[in-house]
């Protein structure tokens, strides 16, 4: 077999530095620097051979599959875009390209020159029928990288979720190193960090706010998802910008062949995706949105409730999602892509009441909203430089608003004229707006190393809170406008990167890097150079021992309220005042692949945070002078041990996962300069979670989790404390509670059981899923919150009091059912 | 059909359930604590006599009862530079305090003094704190116009100019109190109203914030500031107050001890949230050996202002 669409070669360099004269010259020029391997020429006697790995029935393109020379024994994996390069001596080859799910595909020919190798992959449907979960991946010994785990869509997809919402985040929580929040919150905790110590990228655009309905649905619509990665540690220098995490989802491309749609309704909302063709073969579509319709439905009984009460109004919530995303394919080297969600999650009251007495009519409005979303953009082009060098570069825009009013207006008429009128209204809105630009490059020098080196710039504008107060009064002619906030703060954050994955010997292989950070705000600035590593070594047996060492750096910072997912995040930059956080991280561990369907991994790890942020003593959201007066830096450490085996194939396909962690928190000014447990340190974090294909028709999924509780602050006994001025006068006498440390209470285990049903069967002309379960199926009360609260018994016409600790639980066992269709 | 079923057994298990099933709520126990001293006791150079608050602890579920004040038949006793200097008594006349008569030379600059209170039912508590140093002041000024508070109501201030000793770390805390006039209503025989100052009160004024960044508030109204912004120069330090005029000020100028300011300090912020929930939690200093509370000691100087 030979190749189709032969290239001859282009030089690299010469058409690179005519088309960019200068960031990539920057870029190179670093990298030349930090790696020599760089500057190694291609040998007259060896070819590259390079292209594109794709799904024939829908054009997606396929990440991380496996490129083979068998008689060399060269090989690579495709990146991001579906891109691989493969150089080697010119020669006759046999080249083998697999990705299972997948028919396998061979071409044999006379390397000569720099082919270029566009492979449309066919499914295999007896393949996909029965290996639920393609292993898409590279086998987890084989990589240098640790700490990372892919987690495939198909596997998020059948997780049996609350409400039947299938959801990413709450996925990734069943991740070993990975705590969840509070009872249902979709908030990641990694290894011993916070939430705003994770960078979520969608299509590579930061998302800040990942939360629908105060956390306990994600933003990401797994219809329109392509694939989902979290890497927790042994970071490579490409990524940037947080301490803890990097979880990145990649939405798909859409059916350049033809058209398909799928949806759902599930009891709290509907999904509808659709995907095709614009030009067959060249470019495609795919739109997807979905909405909660819990307002619409109640909406008639809100209004006859209102009704009842004399005054008509309608109050509600709802949340929806948008994707969309378009692609063209100009040549075999160039395709653009253009990508955009946005979300929105809203509470709304309007209520208008009237009295009327004889010749006299008030009318009383109230109008009053929450609201808060994401919308991200991405323009994005890959373009093939050479057969060795592959370029994408991404042009974003981001944003993340929170925006509340409350309006209120009475109106007094006398004979049918207006008498009087008077308003009140309040206005509060914070936000964050990124505009970004960045250059990435994949360099192939040989078949020995990958080299992935670029830059990026982000323009920040913090809004960091601004309230709007307007009274208006007609009877004094008041009109008062008052705004109370800080003005806008513009931040710049640029980086550059390189790094390179080296395959020293057929055993030790090594990805070393260097990641340089800069940010510059109100002429202030600030550089880090963090330092990259992580190497494996292939002992026998199949086992791989792996090592990594990172340091990580941090710019912006969020105040938030950790108890619940409220939307009232407050994203700001580091200051004069308020420092970058800063991290270093090192872990060991060992990987193997066990059989074909089996991958094992544990892991050590240590890390050490310094300058994270938290509020002060009795400090809140709710104070709106200057954030900085607020908050406190200090330190963290966190160290543990993650078991993990996953099961990617077969009728049964799962995770078992466990962890065994110690999370710290050090502050100058809390808890008395003494260290604590961090709020979400839990000693065990243990989950399996899995499905299994019964028949064609009938698959059934389960997740079981158990932790520690998490750590709270609670006070041990109470006592009565004088009155200063001994007056009475402001204090008096006061009992209060003593909390001998921060975060000194456990609450009780927390474990659950998610079950859940799935009947498929495939009509004419579509597909459909019936899908039933059960969130806390064995109605476990795990812990919300505690309360101390007063319960009042009533014996013989006397009333006694009696102080009680209660737990508060949220949800109990709650079933659901959806249906599914695709087509 | 056969789905229908399935749902009708599922509900059906459902209502099945008692009723406590449904129920969100538990009861759950205590944490375990230690029966302790509870002691707030505060010392000045101006002191006519010394009292000290000694209480216990209770659990959280039991009730403090009102008429629990002091602790009886407790063995509280003070030591200046080791040597026995006091030994309190429930007071005579209030029953909810321990009570020493001060000597003229009590509290003394650079002096250490340690509290030690036992009782067989209780673990001995025992506190050191070192006498700190008077403060140098230069002057003491109220400003009208002070700017506004959150709420933007108008603020007063009381500027207070003092100058920092170099390489010792004090704190320095300022309290305020006016001279409130007791007025007497009497009516002649044709009804007018007639007025008359028989005395005046000394009424203690709470600090509302400081336009000094790094001033915290302190537990009685009191605002504070830590030398360490300052070290070893003259320095203008302002506690603001709703806007008040008219009246003359007593301010009493206070060098104390790093842990009387700490427990202040972490004892007002306590005060402030104990209500709300979605405030950071707040840990009460304490410098009891084996107990909850403080004993602080202060250095303090009163001017009066007009």
């Amino acid at each position: 077999m030979h190749p189709p669409g032969q290239n001859t070669n282009i030089a690299i360099f010469p058409f690179l530095f005519s088309r960019f004269p200068s960031l990539p010259a920057i870029v190179l020029t670093t990298a030349g620097l930090l790696f020599p391997i760089i500057s190694f020429s291609q040998a007259p006697d060896r070819y590259t051979v390079s292209g594109y790995v794709s799904d024939a029935s829908s054009g997606e393109r396929l990440i991380g599959a496996t490129v083979a020379e068998r008689k060399s024994g060269q090989g690579t994996v495709t990146n991001t875009y579906g891109f691989f390069s493969l150089t080697l001596p010119a020669d006759s080859v046999l080249i083998y390209v697999t990705y299972i799910g997948y028919e396998p595909q061979a071409f044999s020919f006379l390397l000569k020159d720099n082919p270029v190798l566009n492979v449309n992959l066919h499914s295999s449907a007896v393949l996909k029928e029965v290996e639920i979960v393609a292993d898409k991946y590279e086998r987890i010994e084989e990589r240098a990288q640790m700490s990372r785990i892919d987690v495939p869509i198909e596997q998020i997809k059948r997780v049996p979720a609350i409400l039947g919402e299938k959801d990413v985040l709450k996925a990734l929580q069943l991740l070993p190193g990975v705590a969840s929040g509070g009872e249902g919150q979709a908030g990641l905790y990694v290894r011993g960090g916070s939430p705003d110590q994770n960078l979520i990228l969608l299509d590579g655009v930061p998302v800040y706010n990942a939360s629908h309905l105060f956390g306990f649905f994600s933003v990401f619509n797994t219809d329109a998802i392509k694939d989902v990665s979290l890497t927790k540690g042994g970071f490579p220098a490409r990524y940037g910008g947080r301490l803890s995490s990097v979880v990145e989802i990649n939405m798909k491309e859409g059916n350049e062949n033809e058209f398909h749609g799928e949806g759902s309704i599930s009891t709290v909302a509907s999904k509808l995706t659709l995907e095709g063709p614009i030009q067959k073969g060249k470019s495609s579509f795919i739109v997807s949105g979905r909405r909660t319709y819990i307002d619409v439905l109640a909406r008639p009984l809100i209004k006859s409730g209102f009704k009842s009460d004399g005054s008509d109004g309608v109050a509600g919530y709802y949340f929806y999602d948008l994707n969309a995303k378009v692609n063209h394919r100009f040549s075999d080297k160039d395709r653009l892509y253009l990508s955009f969600y946005t979300g929105k999650d809203k509470f709304y009251l309007d209520l208008e009441e009237r009295d009327e007495y004889g010749g006299e009519r008030n009318e009383y409005t109230t109008n009053s909203g929450l609201g808060w979303g994401n919308l991200t953009s991405a323009l994005r082009w890959n373009h093939l430089l050479s057969p060795r060098l592959f370029a994408n570069t991404t042009l974003t825009y981001s944003r993340y608003r929170f925006d509340t009013k409350a309006a209120s207006g009475d109106k007094e008429f006398e004979n049918g004229n207006l008498l009087d009128e008077s308003s009140y209204s309040l206005h509060y809105f914070s936000g964050i707006d990124d505009v970004a630009a960045k250059v990435d490059f994949d360099f192939v020098p040989n078949p020995r190393h990958l080299v992935k080196f670029g830059a990026n710039a982000i323009v920040h504008t913090f809004s960091p809170g601004r309230f709007e107060t307007k009274i208006i009064e007609t009877e004094d002619d008041t009109n008062i406008s008052t705004v109370i906030g800080q003005p806008k703060i513009n931040a710049t954050e640029v980086a550059l990167y390189a790094e390179d994955d080296w395959k020293v010997t057929d055993r030790f292989r090594v990805n070393y890097g260097l990641h340089a950070s800069g940010f510059l705000v109100k002429n202030n600035p600030y550089f880090s150079l963090q330092p990259r590593l992580n190497a494996r070594y292939m002992l026998d047996r199949g086992w791989a021992l792996k090592g990594a060492f990172s340091t990580m750096r941090q710019y912006i910072h969020l105040l938030t309220n950790e108890t619940i997912g409220l939307p009232t995040d407050l994203w700001l930059p580091t200051t004069e005042i308020v420092k970058p956080q800063d991290s270093w991280q090192a872990a060991l561990g060992v990987a193997k692949s066990i059989g074909k369907a089996y991958e094992f991994s544990a892991e050590a790890y240590y890390k050490e945070m310094k300058n994270v942020i938290a509020f002060q003593e009795g400090a809140s959201l709710f104070q709106f002078d200057d954030w900085q007066t607020r908050v406190s830096q200090g330190d963290g450490t966190a160290y543990g041990l993650e078991l993990f085996l996953q099961k990617k194939k077969g009728r049964l396909n799962g995770w078992v996962g466990y962890t065994l962690s110690w999370a710290w928190r050090q502050f100058d000014d809390i808890n008395q300069g003494a260290r604590y447990p961090y709020k979400f340190d839990r000693r065990h974090d243990f989950e399996v979670t899995g499905s299994y294909k019964i028949s064609e028709r009938v698959s059934v999924a389960a997740t079981w989790v158990f932790s520690t509780g998490n750590a709270v602050t609670l006070g041990t006994s109470k006592y009565q404390t004088p009155d200063p001025l001994d007056n009475g006068y402001y204090y008096g006498d006061w009992v209060t509670t003593h909390t001998p440390e921060r975060n000194n209470y456990r609450y009780r285990s927390y474990n659950r059981l998610d079950v859940g049903v799935d009947f498929t069967k495939k009509k004419k002309r579509y597909e459909r899923t019936w899908s039933v379960g059960a969130y806390n199926a064995y109605n476990r009360k795990n812990p919300f919150f505690i309360l101390l609260d007063t319960d009042y018994e009533y014996v013989n016409g006397q009333t006694t009091e009696r102080s009680v600790l209660k737990q508060i639980s949220l949800f109990p066992v709650i079933p659901y059912v959806s249906y599914s269709f695709k087509f | 059909m056969r789905y229908i079923l399935f749902l009708f057994i599922i509900s059906a298990g459902f209502a099945s359930c008692s009723e406590d099933f449904f129920s969100q709520t538990l009861d759950i126990d205590p944490p375990e604590y230690e029966k302790q001293f509870v002691v707030h006791g505060f010392g000045t150079n101006q002191d006519s006599s010394f009292q000290l608050a000694l209480t216990q602890n209770y659990g959280i579920l039991e009730n403090v009862p009102d008429s629990a004040w002091a602790v009886p038949g407790a063995t509280v006793v003070i030591f200046e530079d080791g040597q026995l200097k006091a030994t309190l008594g429930i007071s005579p006349d209030n029953q909810k305090v321990y009570e020493a008569l001060v000597l003229p030379d009590f509290f003394q600059p650079g002096k250490i003094y340690e509290l030690k209170a036992s009782h067989p039912d209780f673990p001995t508590v025992t506190s050191r704190q070192t006498m700190p140093q008077p403060v140098a002041v230069d002057s003491v000024r109220f400003r009208e116009n002070a700017g506004i508070d959150g709420d933007g109501s108008r603020l007063s201030a009381m500027d207070v100019y003092l100058k920092d000793e170099a390489g010792v770390e004090n704190f320095y805390e300022i309290r305020m109190a006016i001279f409130y006039p007791i007025l007497e209503f009497t009516y002649d025989s044709l009804g007018n109203t007639i007025i008359d100052t028989i005395g005046y009160q000394n009424f203690a004024l709470a600090a509302v914030d400081s336009d000094d960044p790094n001033a915290e508030l302190t537990y009685g109204g009191g605002i504070a500031i830590s030398d360490r912004f300052f070290d070893g120069q003259s320095y203008k330090f302002a506690a603001r107050m709703e806007e008040i005029s008219g009246y003359t000020f007593r301010v009493y100028v206070r060098a104390i001890t790093e842990e009387y300011y700490l427990w202040g300090v972490s004892a007002e912020r306590k005060y402030q949230t104990d209500d709300f929930p979605l405030a950071e939690p707040v840990t009460t200093y304490t410098n009891l050996d084996h107990g909850i509370g403080v004993f602080g000691l202060a250095h303090e100087q009163a001017f009066d202002v007009e």
